[in-house]
């Protein structure tokens, strides 16, 4: 039987939204069951690995595990090991998230197998008849999309955009779990992690959150994100932003929505001065209800939203916070 | 000991233009440059050129610029020689037309073996214009090197690279080896531009230009086909909420929120 493996990952000790959309992606290529879908996870941290899987959508979960990855997380060691078992499992098909590790592990597998990738994929398309598929990927910004498709490859690697599919929480048990052995060695490490350095970030983080509230540079100044984040936390959401507000330096990175920054598909993203560009919207399309509050008429980010105010975030945020506070008392 | 430093690069349309100024040529295969828009060097490869400038006001370094492609425009392309890089190497041949990053690689990699290798070899994050970052990743494993991805700062001592890699939530200090290959973010900081006296030196100077059989590389290898593009539909269906005064609009948003049971 013909294999979809899938690159799972944890996010504070539950399967990662990201993976769950992988396993919707699965589902679908494989609607005639012609496939067998194993979902892989790194078996690396020294911690019991929870156990309660809430998915009955995969055959076989796969644990890699080694005493070295135990020690350390580190990507020279992750890529040889998820590599070690792409040539066990010989999958037709791989599925991996654009996450930070997905983005490095994907294309690193891909030249070690001699194969291309498909990177930042939305959809895909499955022909019924033709028994084959097609991808969707945003390219030039967000400003086209590309439909692609394998040639003669084998396997075909996929690098999911996070935030694209929608996925079940279905609970369940009894998935046969295996542990796979890859053959590591001290020496395949070639570069090493000497010192992270992490700012502290309050709630939930930004790819989980039902709400996410984002600035951009319509703000006008870095201040201004304090009532974002006082917003944000009135609904248990997080903080996004624009590229141009992270390079104006108004606030880290590691708030960017967008094609270089990180892809969220809450139920609620409230974009405050942010324009709408594409890259931008390229973070944030699968967002569920978009609310625009922008005093340019004109903004684009007017096309994707489905709720918008035209006019000074400063008159509109305060009366929208007590007006928010009232209703949830 | 001088660090030979490649810095590779990509003329690309630029994606600055607004949506609407994207149009298809007709098969749907590709796009049709804007009038009057010229392409430019892919921002964050250019990055690359500055990460890689400021590398040399430190340490004895000589820096090659590269690009693969069928055509390129000279006062484009050229930019890196006039923001200080010592030469620029072109592959260009009619084969490279379509080229996409899967073959990019294999290129880049003759093209690497033909000069005989370098200690640090740059790129950026990205390609603004089919947004993949592959290729460095590619060149990293067909050339059996390190890699480091996301750089906001790279310190070079001796053969050891200290990267500042961009991580979500903050950074991480990343130790390597030359050779590496070493992708550079936007966080690294803006690219300088070029000084009247570079671009006059940079007139001076004709980027060497080679074709694929002179480097050695092959045939294209079979990769992924690109079926149709097209513009992504928007909704344009906002509701505008209105109101006496904007503080009545942000009250009724609240209750039009909680009576589609959003919040």
């Amino acid at each position: 039987m013909e294999k979809i493996l899938i690159l799972g990952e944890f996010n504070n000790e539950e399967i990662s939204s990201s993976t769950r959309e992988l396993i919707s992606v699965a589902q679908q290529i494989n609607f005639d069951s012609k496939y067998s879908i194993e979902l892989a996870f790194f078996h690396n941290s020294s911690n019991e690995f929870p156990f309660t899987f809430p998915e009955n959508a995969v055959d076989r979960i796969i644990l890699i595990d080694d005493p070295l990855l135990k020690e350390q997380c580190n990507l020279d060691l992750l890529v040889a090991a998820f590599l070690n078992l792409c040539s066990f499992s010989n999958p037709s098909i791989i599925l991996i998230a654009k996450s930070d590790l997905g983005s490095n592990i994907g294309p690193r597998t891909a030249y070690k197998m001699n194969v291309p990738i498909v990177q930042g994929a939305t959809e895909v398309k499955v022909n019924h008849h033709s028994n084959d598929f097609s991808i969707v990927r945003p390219v030039f910004g967000g400003n086209i999309m590309a439909e692609v498709q394998f040639q003669d490859v084998h396997p075909k690697i996929i690098l999911m955009n996070e935030g694209s599919y929608d996925y079940s929480m279905t609970n369940l048990e009894n998935v046969r779990t295996k542990i796979f052995k890859p053959k590591l060695k001290s020496s395949m490490i070639r570069s090493r992690v000497v010192e992270t350095i992490s700012m502290e970030v309050e709630g939930v983080p930004l790819s989980e959150a039902k709400v996410v509230v984002a600035g951009g540079r319509g703000l006008g100044d870095p201040e201004a994100f304090d009532s974002l984040k006082e917003l944000a936390k009135l609904f248990n959401g997080a903080v996004g932003a624009s590229r141009a507000a992270c390079d104006a330096g108004w606030i880290d990175h590691s708030f960017q929505v967008g094609l270089t920054g990180q892809s969220v598909a809450p139920d609620l993203y409230i974009a405050i001065g942010i324009s709408g560009a594409s890259q931008h919207m390229a973070g944030c399309a699968g967002s569920r209800n978009i609310v625009a509050i922008n005093k340019d008429p004109d903004a684009s980010i007017f096309l994707d939203a489905r709720f918008g105010i035209v006019g000074d975030w400063k008159e509109v945020l305060p009366p929208f916070k007590e007006a928010l506070e009232r209703l949830m008392k | 000991m001088s660090i030979k430093i490649l810095v590779c690069i990509k003329q690309v349309v630029d994606s600055n233009i607004p949506s609407s100024a994207y149009v298809l040529d007709d098969s749907n295969l590709s796009i049709i440059p804007p009038q009057g828009v010229p392409p430019i060097i892919n921002g964050f490869d250019e990055i690359a050129v500055e990460a890689a400038l400021q590398i040399k006001e430190n340490v004895d370094a000589s820096i090659t610029v590269a690009s693969v492609g069928d055509q390129f425009v000279m006062d484009v392309i050229k930019k890196p020689l006039s923001m200080g890089a010592d030469e620029l190497i072109l592959v260009q041949d009619p084969e490279f037309a379509d080229l996409d990053s899967f073959n990019t690689v294999f290129v880049l990699k003759h093209l690497i073996d033909f000069l005989d290798g370098f200690d640090l070899i740059l790129c950026g994050r990205q390609a603004s214009d089919w947004d993949n970052s592959t290729v460095p990743f590619g060149l990293a494993e067909v050339l059996d090197l390190p890699i480091v991805t996301l750089a906001q700062d790279i310190q070079i001592q001796n053969n050891r690279i200290l990267v500042q890699r961009i991580i979500n939530g903050g950074y991480e200090l990343v130790e390597s080896t030359l050779p590496t290959v070493v992708t550079v973010t936007n966080e690294f900081g803006e690219a300088r531009y070029p000084t009247l006296m570079g671009i006059m030196s940079a007139s001076r100077k004709a980027p060497m230009i080679l074709n694929a059989s002179e480097i050695g590389f092959g045939s294209l290898q079979p990769s992924i086909q690109l079926n149709r593009l097209f513009l992504p539909t928007r909704a344009d269906k906002c509701e505008i909420i209105l109101g006496e005064s904007l503080a009545d609009a942000a009250e009724s948003m609240v209750f039009r929120l909680r009576d589609e049971n959003i919040i």
